[in-house]
C-alpha cells in the first residue's frame, strides 16, 4: 500500500479544550498556594512550624483535659482554649502575633506583584472576570490561614478526645464544638486574608505591604488595648467602643459570640469587662470587609480603565 | 460608542473588521486602545452594539475571551518565573489542562525559535525575547483573533524584523486573524492585508494595503552617478525638467516614453543609472493626508 | 561643527562600552544605527563630554568636550529615557532649564514658548507633563534641547513611541535645522525613518564602528555580489531581457520573477552594468519602468553589515 505524504497541520488544528470558569479559578488558587508554600519560603515555613510547636506545647502537652474547652473564671467569665489560641501572646499566651505575621507574608505579594509587573492585565484579558480573579487570589491566602488556625485546633480537639479515652459519648457531647471551631477559623482566615489582599493591592510592593499589614493589625490591636485599659482605669464611659477600631479585637468579639462567652479583654492577669452589642459588632464587621472588598475591586477596575 | 466621563473616546464608531491581518493606525489618543479593550470585553461601551466572532458582547463579555488573544503594548510579564512556567500558567488561566498547556507552550516557543533559554527566568531575557513571550501568551489558547498592541515598539531592527516575520509566519501556519495596532507605518506595509485609520474616535478609512501602496504617482525618482548637470541638461533638451532634492532627481511622468527618454539622456551624458522608479503612494503619504 | 573620534575606547569596569571607534562627521544629519547595547549611547555620551574615553581622543571643533565649557553651550541633547519633573507644565519645564543659565524669567518664558510652539505644542504647553502622551513627551524633550539654538544636536531614539504625525513633524524640523548648518546625530531603530532623513550613517555593533559615511558608498565597499532588478513595461520582454543579460560576462546569476514581472541579475561589477544597461536597453528597444537594487535600502545594508559582522 502506498503511504500518502503529509504535512502536519497540528498548529492550525489545535483544539485548546478549555474547562469552565470555576475550575480555572480553583486551579489558579491552588497553584498560587503551591507557589507560596514552596520550601524556599523560609520565613513562612518557620512561622508555621512555630505555630504548630506552640500549639503542641501550650495546648496539648500542658493541657487540662478536664476543663476542655472552657473553664469558669469567677462568676461571669470563661476561659476557653479555642479563644485563648487566637489571643495575644503576651497577655493570654495565644498565637495572634504569629497568625498575623503569616497572613502578612502570605498575602503581601499576591495581588501586589501582579500589579507591579502589570501581569494583571494579562490575567484580566483571560476568560475570567475581575471577581473571579479576586477569588482566585483569595484562595491561597485563605488556605494558608486555615492551615494555621483550623488544623491545630482540630489537633487539640483530637488530643483531648483521646485523653478522654476516645469515647463516642465525649464526641457527641462536643459535636457543636467542631462546628464552632470551623466557623471561628473561617472568620479569622477570611478576615485576615481580605485585609491582607487589600494592603497588597493598595501598596503594590510585597515587603512594604506585608509590613504595613502587620503594623496595621498588630499595632492597632496593641494601641487600642492600651487606650482601652487606660480609659477603663479612669472610668470613662464608652471606652469599649475603642476596641472596634482594632481588627483583631473585632474578630475576637465575633469569636466570643460563636462560643457564647461573655467578651472580655485580658490584661495584667485578669479580665476587663466590655459591653458591646452583637449588632454593633456585626455592623462594623460588615462595613470593614465590604469596604475592603469594594476597594480592591475598584482599584483593579480603575487600573484597567486607565490602562 | 464609549464615553469616559465627559471625554468621548469612540464616537459613532461602526466598523466591520475584515478577515486576515488588519492594521489599525491613528495618532496617540485616537481611540485605538479603547476600541481593542471594548472588543475584549474589558470595557463596556456606553452605547451601541458590538459583535465579536458572531457573538454579541453583552452577556458573553467574559467567555468571548476564550476566542481572543491579547498582546498589550507595555511590558507586563513577571520576572520571577521562567518563560515556560509563565506560559503554562497563562494557558491554564485560559482554561487549558496542564498537559495541553505544556504541549502548546513548547510548540509555540518552537515556532518562535526560542531555544533552551525558555527554561531561564524572564528577568534574564532581552527585549526581543520578552516581546516573544508576550506574543506567545496571546496565542497559547489557540484564539481565533489576536490583538497585537505595538508589538515592535522599542525593538532594534533585527528583533523588529524577526517579530514581523513571526507574525507573518503565524498566519501561515494557523487560522488566527491578526489585528495590529502600531505607530510604524512600514510594519503595516510589511504585514497587513488591510488597514484601518482612526482619528478622534472616528473611523477615517478602511482599505486594502495592496491597493494603497500599488497606486502610482506621477513622478519618477532617478539616482545617477557622474555629472548631474550634464544629465539635467540632456533632459532639458527633451523638454523634461528634473528637480534635484539633493538625494534623488525627480522627473514628471507623462507616459512610458518618458522612461526611454531618461535612458537616452543617461547614455548621452555618460552617467551610470543607479535607480529609476515611478514612485507609488506610500502609507506615509496616505496617513498624512487622512490624519491631518 | 566637526565631531571627531579617534581610536576611542571606553570600558565600564569589565563591561565593554565601545572599543577603538573612529568617527568623523560634519554638518548635516547622521544616523547612528546598531542593535540594543551596541554602544550608541556610550558614543553619544562621549561626544557630549559626559564621560571621558578610557583611551583615544574625542574632539569637537578641535576642542575636548569633557573640559571645554563653551562647547557645552553648543550641545543640545535629547536623552532616550524620560527625565521630567512630572508635576511641571511643559512650558515651566523648558523655562526652568533656561533659568538655570541666568536668563531672566520673562526672556526664558518667551524662548520656551517659541521653542514649544515650533514643535506644535501650543495648546499643550500649559498642561502638566504627567498628562502628556509619548509623542508630546518626545517633542518636549526636543524643545528643551533646541531652545538654546545649539550648533550640535544629539538625539537618542527621539522617535520611540511617537505616532507618525509626531515623527514626520520632528523629521521636518531636523531637516530644516540641518539645512541651517547644524550638526545632528540621531539614533533610531526604525531604519525607514533614518533612510528618509539622511544618507549619512554610522553603524555600531558590539562596541565597534562597522562603517560610517554615505550609505551608497558603504555598500560599494562591501564585496558581496549586488542584485540589480529590472522591470520591463511589457511582460513579453521579460525572457528576452533575461537572455541578453545572461550572455554578459559580468552576470553571475539571473532570476526571473514572473509574478512581479522582473529580472534580477547578480553581479560584482555593478558600476559597469549601470553604465552599459541603458545602452543595451536602447539598442534592444526594451522600455523598462523600474531599475533598482534591493541592496540600496538601508534595511538591506544594515542586515548585511550587522549579521555579516560576526566573523569580520
Amino acid at each position: 500500500m502506498k503511504s500518502k505524504a503529509q504535512v502536519s497541520e497540528r498548529f492550525r488544528d489545535f483544539d485548546a479544550n478549555l474547562t469552565t470558569r470555576p475550575w480555572i479559578v480553583i486551579g489558579m488558587g491552588l497553584r498560587k498556594f503551591g507557589q507560596i508554600m514552596k520550601f524556599k519560603n523560609y520565613g513562612l515555613w518557620s512561622l508555621i512550624v512555630i505555630v504548630y510547636l506552640f500549639a503542641l506545647v501550650r495546648f496539648i502537652l500542658f493541657a487540662d483535659s478536664e476543663n476542655y474547652p472552657c473553664m469558669d473564671m469567677g462568676d461571669e467569665y470563661q476561659r476557653c482554649v479555642p479563644l485563648d489560641y487566637y489571643g495575644d501572646f503576651f497577655t493570654q499566651g495565644g498565637t495572634r502575633i504569629f497568625l498575623i505575621s503569616i497572613a502578612a507574608i502570605a498575602s503581601g505579594g499576591v495581588i501586589g506583584n501582579d500589579m507591579a509587573n502589570k501581569s494583571i492585565h494579562l490575567y484580566l484579558s483571560r476568560p475570567i472576570s475581575r471577581l473571579d480573579y479576586l477569588i482566585a487570589r483569595f484562595i491561597p491566602v485563605f488556605l494558608i490561614m486555615i492551615l494555621v488556625t483550623l488544623v491545630p485546633n482540630i489537633m487539640i480537639f483530637t488530643s483531648m478526645w483521646s485523653d478522654s479515652g476516645l469515647k463516642t459519648d465525649w464526641l457527641l457531647d462536643h459535636k457543636w464544638l467542631i462546628f464552632d471551631l470551623i466557623v471561628q477559623a473561617m472568620v479569622y482566615s477570611t478576615g485576615l486574608a481580605i485585609i491582607g489582599l487589600t494592603f497588597s493591592t493598595a501598596i503594590k510592593k510585597e515587603n512594604p505591604a506585608s509590613a504595613a499589614f502587620f503594623l496595621f493589625i498588630y499595632g492597632s490591636s496593641t494601641i487600642c488595648e492600651i487606650f482601652f485599659i487606660a480609659l477603663k482605669v479612669i472610668e470613662v464611659d464608652g471606652a469599649d467602643f475603642i476596641l472596634l477600631l482594632s481588627v483583631s479585637h473585632l474578630l475576637d468579639c465575633i469569636s466570643f459570640a460563636i462560643f457564647d462567652a461573655k467578651y472580655y479583654v485580658m490584661a495584667s492577669g485578669f479580665p476587663w469587662e466590655t459591653d458591646i452589642s452583637n449588632i454593633q459588632i456585626g455592623a462594623v464587621f460588615t462595613v470593614i470587609f465590604a469596604g475592603c472588598s469594594g476597594l480592591m475591586y475598584w482599584m483593579i477596575q480603575q487600573m484597567e480603565a486607565n490602562k | 460608542m464609549k464615553q469616559y466621563g465627559a471625554l468621548k473616546a469612540l464616537d459613532d464608531f461602526s466598523i466591520d473588521i475584515p478577515e486576515g491581518k488588519v492594521g489599525i493606525l491613528g495618532p496617540n489618543g485616537a481611540g485605538k486602545s479603547t476600541f481593542v479593550k471594548i472588543a475584549l470585553g474589558l470595557l463596556t461601551a456606553t452605547s451601541g452594539e458590538i459583535t465579536v466572532l458572531g457573538e454579541k458582547l453583552t452577556k458573553n463579555t467574559v467567555d468571548i475571551r476564550r476566542k481572543i488573544g491579547y498582546m498589550p503594548e507595555h511590558d507586563c510579564i513577571p520576572n520571577e518565573m521562567t518563560g515556560v512556567e509563565f506560559l503554562i500558567e497563562m494557558g491554564m488561566v485560559s482554561g487549558m489542562s496542564l498537559s495541553g498547556a505544556t504541549e502548546r507552550t513548547h510548540e509555540i516557543l518552537g515556532h518562535l525559535r526560542m531555544g533552551e533559554e525558555k527554561y531561564r527566568l524572564i528577568s534574564e531575557y532581552s527585549g526581543g525575547m520578552r516581546q516573544k513571550i508576550k506574543l506567545a501568551q496571546g496565542l497559547i489558547h489557540a484564539p481565533e483573533v489576536v490583538f497585537l498592541d505595538e508589538p515592535t515598539s522599542g525593538l532594534d531592527p533585527n528583533a523588529r524584523r524577526e517579530m514581523l516575520e513571526t507574525i507573518n509566519g503565524l498566519t501561515d501556519v494557523s487560522n488566527t486573524k491578526v489585528l495590529l495596532s502600531t505607530h510604524i507605518l512600514q510594519d503595516v506595509e510589511m504585514v497587513c492585508d488591510s488597514v484601518i485609520m482612526v482619528k478622534d474616535g472616528k473611523l477615517q478609512m478602511q482599505e486594502d494595503v495592496k491597493t494603497i501602496i500599488g497606486e502610482k504617482s506621477n513622478f519618477i525618482h532617478i539616482r545617477i552617478g557622474g555629472s548631474k548637470e550634464d544629465f539635467i541638461a540632456e533632459l532639458k533638451k527633451k523638454k523634461i525638467t528634473a528637480e534635484d532634492n539633493g538625494r534623488v532627481l525627480i522627473v514628471p511622468y507623462k507616459d512610458d516614453s518618458t522612461y526611454d527618454q531618461i535612458i537616452d539622456a543617461t547614455i548621452k551624458s555618460k552617467c551610470p543609472l543607479y535607480e529609476m522608479e515611478r514612485t507609488s503612494q506610500s502609507m506615509d503619504s496616505v496617513y498624512q493626508e487622512i490624519i491631518k | 561643527m566637526r565631531i571627531k573620534l579617534e581610536q576611542v575606547t571606553k570600558n565600564y569596569g569589565n563591561v565593554q562600552g565601545i572599543s577603538n571607534i573612529n568617527l568623523d562627521v560634519g554638518t548635516g544629519i547622521t544616523g547612528i544605527l546598531g542593535p540594543n547595547g551596541a554602544g550608541k549611547s556610550t558614543t553619544m555620551k562621549m561626544i557630549l563630554g559626559l564621560s571621558r574615553p578610557s583611551r583615544g581622543r574625542v574632539t569637537v571643533e578641535g576642542k575636548d568636550p569633557f573640559t571645554s565649557q563653551d562647547l557645552k553651550r553648543n550641545f543640545g541633547f535629547v536623552p532616550e529615557y524620560d527625565c521630567f519633573y512630572e508635576h511641571m507644565t511643559g512650558l515651566e519645564f523648558v523655562a526652568y532649564f533656561l533659568r538655570m543659565h541666568d536668563i531672566s524669567k520673562e526672556k526664558a518664558e518667551g524662548m520656551a514658548r517659541e521653542s514649544l510652539s515650533e514643535l506644535g505644542l501650543e495648546l499643550a504647553m500649559d498642561r502638566k507633563i504627567n498628562t502628556y502622551s509619548r509623542g508630546m513627551r518626545q517633542k518636549t524633550k526636543v524643545a528643551r534641547a533646541t531652545v538654546f539654538n545649539p550648533e550640535i544636536l544629539i538625539m537618542d531614539e527621539p522617535f520611540q513611541g511617537a505616532d507618525p504625525t509626531t515623527r514626520i513633524l520632528l523629521m521636518e524640523k531636523m531637516t530644516k535645522w540641518a539645512e541651517n548648518g547644524k550638526t545632528i546625530l540621531v539614533s533610531s531603530h526604525i531604519l525607514h525613518d533614518v533612510q528618509s532623513l539622511t544618507d549619512n550613517i554610522a553603524l555600531i555593533n558590539n562596541g565597534k564602528m562597522l562603517a560610517y559615511g554615505n550609505r551608497h558608498e558603504i555598500r560599494d565597499l562591501i564585496n558581496i555580489p549586488r542584485p540589480i532588478s529590472i522591470v520591463p513595461v511589457k511582460k513579453g520582454n521579460l525572457r528576452k531581457l533575461a537572455k541578453i543579460m545572461i550572455d554578459k560576462k559580468w552576470t553571475k546569476a539571473t532570476a526571473i520573477d514572473e509574478e512581479n514581472n522582473e529580472v534580477t541579475i547578480e553581479t560584482n561589477q555593478s558600476e559597469e552594468i549601470y553604465l552599459e544597461l541603458p545602452k543595451i536597453l536602447q539598442k534592444e528597444k526594451i522600455t523598462v519602468e523600474k531599475i533598482y537594487s534591493e541592496d540600496d535600502s538601508l534595511d538591506s545594508l544594515y542586515s548585511k553589515l550587522v549579521e555579516g559582522a560576526q566573523w569580520k
